[in-house]
């Protein structure tokens, strides 16, 4: 956990504050020097993203975009594997229509959380695309990440004028 | 962070009310079940061999590898096959289950009891009707699976289950039409 302390705030401030809570912790116990530890955690990891937005943009986008949509995909491939008398490797419809509803809520989401986010959902939406083993229609390949680009612009042209 | 907190809770009432959902289609009566029919400009007699002869059957059921008789020479009720699929959804994986006719009327119905181990047992039937030259096959199929997930899934499960049998079934009237 100290080690993790020390990654998330760098030598010079983790040592001052590493000695403050020990310091401390003389007073109100070992326990309460681990609970403040593991609280911190999380907001530095925090903090330390918002130093470079760029890992932040992908960490959203595989995260709160490819992750879920490859998830949700999976979860189909899994369905159509328990039809008795098996399917071919496609993808129907209405399984496509969910998932590119599902992949344009991910999409909003990121981009309420971060601007700029476009690029990084779109090459994502690709991502996903190349590697789901079926094959798609091409009005999805075109769609799914031409409406997440779109999503995303419309969300931050709100936040510019607002 | 709060946007994060939102979109957690979001995500989590969503799965819940999805989950629910498949729950109450799952338990709907005839969930498990599915039904497709269709005419073909040819006889019974002319349809009859597409229905219970291996080598036809492989034709027009999408993705069989295989169907070995496990009692050569028997025909009716009493009759078994062991059947290899594959699944192309599963990384190309080999599927077997083993079959055996229950119900058997010459060029009007077959009924068979289906089961694959520990994934899904059911019962499938054809229904020959003779429109005089012509005929209509009726095929439906009832499936209860295993697993308590599948189970919750059963209503896409069968829905894509429904389309396959479409699709085969199609495959089938123009392979006995052009005959």
């Amino acid at each position: 956990m100290e080690s993790l302390i020390h990654f998330l705030l760098g030598p010079q401030l983790a040592e001052e504050i590493l000695g403050d809570l020990e310091e401390e912790s003389l007073l109100r116990g070992s326990n309460w020097r681990r609970r403040q530890l593991l609280l911190s955690v999380l907001p530095l990891l925090g903090l330390r993203l918002r130093h470079f937005h760029i890992e932040e943009r992908i960490l959203l986008a595989s995260g709160l975009f490819l992750l879920p949509v490859r998830a949700i995909d999976l979860l189909w491939a899994f369905v159509l594997s328990q039809v008795p008398l098996k399917v071919d490797l496609i993808r129907p419809t209405d399984h496509l229509l969910f998932t590119l509803a599902l992949a344009l809520a991910c999409a909003f989401v990121c981009s309420l959380y971060r601007q700029g986010m476009g690029i990084w959902l779109g090459v994502a939406a690709l991502i996903a695309l190349g590697t789901i083993p079926a094959q798609l229609p091409l009005w999805y390949w075109l769609l799914l990440p031409a409406l997440c680009f779109a999503v995303v612009k419309a969300v931050d042209s709100r936040r510019r004028t607002s | 962070m709060k946007i994060l907190k939102y979109a957690s809770l979001g995500f989590a009432g969503i799965l819940f009310t999805a989950v629910a959902i498949l729950f109450i289609l799952a338990n709907r009566e005839g969930a498990n079940k599915m039904s497709v029919s269709i005419e073909i400009n040819k006889s019974p007699t002319e349809l009859w061999p597409w229905l219970e002869e291996p080598e036809k059957i492989k034709q027009w059921v999408g993705w069989v590898v295989e169907i070995k008789p496990l009692t050569p020479g028997k025909q009716g009720v009493g009759a078994k096959a062991h059947w290899v699929m594959e699944d192309r959804n599963n990384g190309g994986a080999r599927v077997e289950m083993d079959d055996e006719v229950i119900e058997y009327v010459p060029l009007k119905k077959i009924v068979t009891r289906l089961a694959a181990s520990e994934s899904f047992t059911g019962e499938s039937s054809f229904v020959v009707e003779d429109l005089g030259g012509k005929s209509r096959l009726t095929s439906t199929g009832r499936y209860d699976f295993g697993s308590p997930f599948v189970k919750l899934l059963t209503t896409l499960v069968m829905s894509s289950a429904g389309d396959k049998l479409k699709e085969d079934m199609m495959r089938l009237k123009g392979l006995v039409e052009k005959r």
